[in-house]
């Protein structure tokens, strides 16, 4: 019972302690005001809440503390991390790779495309699992810049002539070679094996199963808006690296769990 | 639970005595008028001169647009963007503390309250460090004060000239076990990862 007493005591102590305690930091810190001439920012509150310490209160009520058990993404352009948080909490973390920062000039025009991770605050819009990449034009001229090759572009119900008497055509939704007999064989293309013919890569278009990679975007996405997600890859060795087109790329394992934490709408930063 | 309270009490008497004395330094800086506004403040309703921080606080973290927060006391610089922490910081905090020499003294310190970025320093960029450096150690201010490399790879100048750098390799600052009184130092690797996310008038709360 006396021990009891004693522990009370003792609480009632520390927090007088602390009450005291809190009035001489706030001395300390109205000191530190004045001295460096900077009581406007006090002086603004007033003018802001009123004088009195009811209106103030008033003004605390208007702008409530944020709330604590809201979730949000955070990611680190320069630490190519990205962490999964609640209020100052971290609940998952994991390395990922980022914009590469090079520039592609696209042919036909000045237009100057740099591959960069936007910094800013997005949000997730969509949650998608296995998703395919389908890749956009310029994925095409970096292909055929990165191997000296040609690049045309084909158009459903316009075949192209081959040097060989046959033809690259469209045939619903797969892109087929037409050989001199009249015989067709669907092609395959995968990232970084697109189809050549003639020293030319051919850009299929959009609805073929040739514009869909399926394996590249790992196993789920978070789309973000505006062609940038987080997603996972084929190509784990690449994490920690400045290496994607803007993408946040995580590990398959690491986007797996974010896809089973994070819901639609959560706020993504980007710093 | 007794051994708890009285390891609390040891600690807030620890940092009742440390504001005491920042207080009182602060105090002797002052000049008659300025204590007597600070006297004012203080006298005029202290819970209502508390509440008038907590609003500050709260606008700091309403504010919707990224900003700095720094954290006198717990040492840490926050890079946030309303309530969401993007980047904490740890951070040395200079001491406030009076320099040059009689008939020529400044006292410098940590301001609270809000400022802006005045200006975001470059490993090319020039500023000139203040003269009372080199004469608080007994040395001769040198002709040149803002050499190049000295405020380092990056640096931060708010309104009111509060300075958060990095460590550089050279000039009066490349000390280690030293940081600059009224300044602030964070690791070069965290001053860069947030540098491109800052601009001329970005916001920073100092508590």
């Amino acid at each position: 019972m006396w021990l009891l007493a004693l522990t009370a005591a003792a609480g009632l102590h520390s927090a007088w302690l602390a009450y005291g305690t809190l009035k001489v930091r706030f001395e300390r810190d109205v000191a530190r005001m004045v001295f460096n001439d900077n009581t406007e920012a006090l002086e603004q509150a007033v003018q802001q809440a009123g004088l009195g310490v009811d209106s103030l209160r008033a003004q605390l009520d208007v702008t409530p503390p944020p709330p604590a058990d809201s979730t949000y993404l955070v990611v680190s352009i320069t630490d190519r991390r990205v962490w999964y948080k609640r209020g100052d909490s971290v609940l998952f973390t994991a390395p990922v790779a980022t914009g590469s920062g090079k520039q592609l000039v696209v042919k036909g025009n000045s237009k100057v495309l740099r591959f960069e991770t936007p910094r800013g605050r997005l949000v997730v819009q969509r949650r998608d699992s296995a998703p395919a990449w389908v890749p956009p034009d310029w994925h095409y001229q970096e292909q055929a810049n990165k191997k000296r090759l040609g690049l045309v572009q084909l158009v459903r119900g316009k075949p192209i002539p081959l040097r060989d008497g046959g033809q690259i055509a469209v045939r619903g939704s797969d892109v087929v070679r037409v050989a001199k007999d009249g015989t067709e064989r669907a092609l395959t293309a995968a990232d970084g094996r697109e189809i050549v013919a003639d020293g030319k890569i051919i850009i299929p278009p959009f609805g073929t199963n040739q514009r869909r990679y399926p394996d590249v975007l790992g196993a789920f996405r978070l789309y973000l808006g505006d062609g940038y997600a987080l997603h996972g890859t084929n190509n784990p060795a690449s994490v920690g690296q400045a290496v994607s087109h803007g993408c946040v790329r995580l590990r398959n394992e690491d986007i797996t769990e974010l896809y089973h934490r994070v819901a639609v709408g959560t706020p993504v930063f980007i710093y | 639970m007794l051994v708890a309270f009285l390891l609390l009490d040891g600690l807030l008497l620890i940092r009742r005595s440390r504001y005491r004395e920042e207080t009182e330094r602060l105090r002797a800086g002052m000049s008659a008028l300025d204590q007597q506004r600070a006297d004012a403040i203080l006298a005029a309703d202290a819970q209502k001169s508390a509440l008038m921080l907590e609003v500050l606080q709260r606008q700091a973290q309403g504010d919707g647009s990224i900003h700095l927060a720094v954290n006198t006391d717990s040492g840490y610089v926050a890079l946030d963007r309303g309530a969401a922490r993007l980047r904490t910081m740890p951070a040395r905090i200079g001491p406030e503390r009076r320099g040059g020499s009689p008939s020529d003294t400044v006292q410098v310190a940590i301001p609270r309250g809000v400022r802006s970025i005045e200006a975001l320093l470059g490993p090319t960029d020039r500023f000139a460090l203040p003269a009372w450096l080199w004469t608080d150690r007994g040395l001769e201010p040198p002709a040149v004060r803002d050499e190049i490399g000295w405020t380092g790879a990056q640096a931060i100048v708010t309104s009111g000239g509060t300075l958060i750098y990095a460590l550089p390799d050279s000039g009066p600052l490349a000390d280690s076990s030293f940081v600059m009184p009224g300044a602030i130092r964070l690791d070069r690797q965290d001053l860069r990862a947030v540098r491109e996310n800052l601009a001329r008038g970005t916001r920073v709360y100092f508590f």
